[in-house]
């Protein structure tokens, strides 16, 4: 009893319990437009915040202030090329693909084209991005499991993803979309109470980054978490400057390109436009989640601010320094929230960060299931699937996702939850992004050149997140959006050119996805 | 040559020459061109300034990192705070002007009528 009452079991069985609560009362999914698009029943507000929380992943909770603690202006600089993407996609996207009322971004790729093949290479696209992307977030929930109650790396893998099948199999979009929307405001809570705790503490933004940047020397108390005992040396003025993580002007220019049209490109969020009643619904609701992204990003580097002014005045309790001596980027939202609130604040971030985990995850899962279910098996089933049957192929494709998903997760132990999220930007942008742009606005795009642009999207994103080492040094991006996005861009607008065989009746989606309804 | 009704479906359909596309209406044609025309006026004052700040930071530094207020520099204060508002305001911006100009349209179409 008394372990129920430690704020973060309290505040974790409250989260969790409310899960299945919403869970089980949107459990009935009668029809595939009620599994995989809630609907279409769902207004602006709660949209938007399930947009916002599909986007604010647990790797902007806990990874951009963690990011911004350790390698400072770089870190509110990736931060800011975050939130470009969803702005983008509301001025381009958002509308037009409401319009086209289909279940799946697969689905845009298929009808547009009239073409099965440039379908299954979707497919393959999505769940090439929805792997890169739950890989961390898997890999975030085990860690917090691990540190915060003891269980093994594997245990947090396979009870998250059990979690999951349970949360997205039995309630569907419709379950997936209220939970999001109730998650996103459980994180945006956790972070303004801490920023208000911070503020009450006297860390005020430009007196904190003023004793930061001009700090130089050695960080009292860490050396007794350091491995040879010595101090942490510290240098305010190369963390307050560009450099540490971009070390030149095209590394920062290519970052901004990846991650902003990365967001176009990423299946789960281009999905939950699916859900809108029309096409006005579906801006409000991009407009809402640009407003709430924004503030959650702003509040974020703040926080890492915050963090490295605690950290630096050495004199947080040896529990907190500890974690952010050896608790890499990830613990520094924790370690901030003991140090402001103690352990009912720390609760409340531990229930945030699930919340954004369980978000993310349940966007990805129902958007690759839609991918198995929807576009590979009932597309392709040689007989004619009842709407049970495809509501019951999409809870099994879910239970095969969440074992493929654990085993990603197994596989990434100890690597940067940015970092890999930040992959899955750069396929997006290269892959989907040119196909929905040039989709939706031009009519010369045939079948041939949204292929071409969707398969040298992917192998360019691959090599160079896997290969990029054999290229020179000039051209070895952390982000490699600068070379992959033209590389997408120019193969669908090449190949469209010399294949020129347009669908005939372009002219009439071009009615459908831009006429005023 | 008559138009084909878009299907919604992935079964092979006809093609046709790009070069021999007939014309889009003129309804949707002035829709596309003035939806475009907005959200790329709005791109294009957004990445101005998006492309600014690392421009900023790497060809003059003196200037991003010079602290104006406190201890935030130019830099700081347009990466970490006027960029998540100028994010909102830019797709606040495009639905009002869209919605203006949907009422515009529509006064047209029924005008047309």
């Amino acid at each position: 009893m008394q372990v129920l009452l430690d704020p973060k079991y309290l505040f974790t069985i409250i989260l969790l319990g409310t899960i299945v609560y919403i869970t089980y009362l949107s459990k009935r999914n009668e029809n595939s437009s009620d599994f995989f698009v809630g609907g279409r029943v769902f207004g602006w507000f709660t949209n938007g915040s399930a947009i916002a929380g599909d986007y604010l992943s647990a790797a902007t909770f806990l990874g951009l202030a963690g990011l911004t603690f350790s390698i400072g202006y770089d870190g509110a600089f990736y931060t800011f090329s975050f939130s470009i993407g969803l702005t983008l996609l509301a001025l381009f996207v958002a509308g037009p693909l409401r319009r086209l009322g289909a279940y799946t971004v697969a689905d845009f790729v298929a009808y547009r084209f009239h073409s099965k093949r440039a379908r299954i290479i979707a497919v393959i696209v999505v769940l090439a991005i929805s792997g890169f992307y739950a890989a961390p977030q898997l890999l975030g929930a085990a860690s917090i499991l691990s540190m915060f109650f003891g269980t093994s790396y594997e245990f947090g893998i396979i009870f998250t993803s059990i979690v999951m099948i349970f949360y997205v199999g039995v309630g569907g979009m419709k379950g997936t979309t209220l939970n999001q929307a109730l998650e996103l405001w459980i994180r945006l809570g956790a972070f303004i109470i801490m920023v208000a705790a911070a503020i009450y503490g006297g860390f005020h933004y430009d007196k904190i980054l003023a004793t930061i940047s001009e700090f130089s020397g050695t960080i009292i108390n860490t050396g007794a978490f350091t491995e040879d005992g010595k101090d942490l040396v510290f240098n305010g003025e190369t963390w307050y400057k560009s450099g540490s993580f971009n070390p030149n002007f095209w590394h920062s220019i290519s970052m901004v390109i990846g991650l902003a049209l990365g967001t176009i490109g990423l299946p789960h969020i281009l999905l939950r436009f699916y859900t809108n009643p029309n096409a006005k619904a579906a801006r409000k609701s991009a407009v809402m989640s640009i407003g709430i992204a924004s503030l959650f990003f702003g509040l974020a580097v703040y926080l890492g601010v915050v963090g490295r002014a605690i950290f630096l005045e050495g004199n947080a309790s040896p529990e907190v320094m500890k974690n952010l001596v050896t608790g890499g980027d990830n613990m520094v939202v924790p370690s901030i929230a003991t140090a402001l609130g103690g352990q009912w604040l720390l609760g409340l971030v531990i229930a945030g960060a699930f919340a954004a985990i369980f978000s993310n995850l349940s966007g990805l899962f129902i958007a690759s299931s839609g991918a198995i279910a929807h576009d590979l098996y009932a597309k392709f089933s040689k007989k004619e699937l009842t709407e049970k049957q495809r509501v019951r192929a999409a809870k099994w494709a879910i239970i095969l996702l969440g074992v493929f998903y654990a085993v990603l997760g197994l596989l990434v132990k100890g690597a940067s939850i940015g970092h890999l999220v930040a992959l899955a930007f750069t396929v997006g942008a290269s892959t989907f992004a040119p196909i929905f742009i040039l989709g939706i606005w031009w009519r010369g795009i045939t079948e041939k050149g949204a292929i071409a642009g969707l398969v040298m999207g992917l192998l360019s994103s691959l090599f160079m997140i896997f290969f990029s080492s054999v290229l020179p040094e000039a051209l070895q991006f952390r982000v490699p959006g600068i070379i992959t996005v033209p590389i997408g861009f120019l193969a669908v607008y090449i190949v469209s050119k010399l294949d020129g065989k347009v669908p005939a009746d372009v002219n009439s989606f071009m009615r459908k996805v831009h006429a005023k309804e | 040559m008559k138009e084909k009704e878009f299907d919604m479906t992935d079964e092979p359909r006809e093609t046709i020459d790009a070069k021999k596309l007939p014309k889009l209406d003129g309804e949707t044609r002035f829709i596309i061109r003035s939806e475009f025309r907005t959200g790329l006026t709005l791109t294009i004052i957004y990445f101005l300034f998006v492309f600014s700040v690392p421009a900023m930071n790497w060809f003059k530094p003196d200037w991003a990192f010079a602290k104006v207020f406190g201890g935030i520099s130019t830099s700081w204060f347009l990466t970490s705070i006027v960029a998540m508002v100028m994010a909102f305001i830019i797709a606040y911006v495009h639905t009002k002007l869209y919605e203006r100009w949907e009422k515009k349209v529509q006064t047209i179409t029924s005008s047309r009528k």
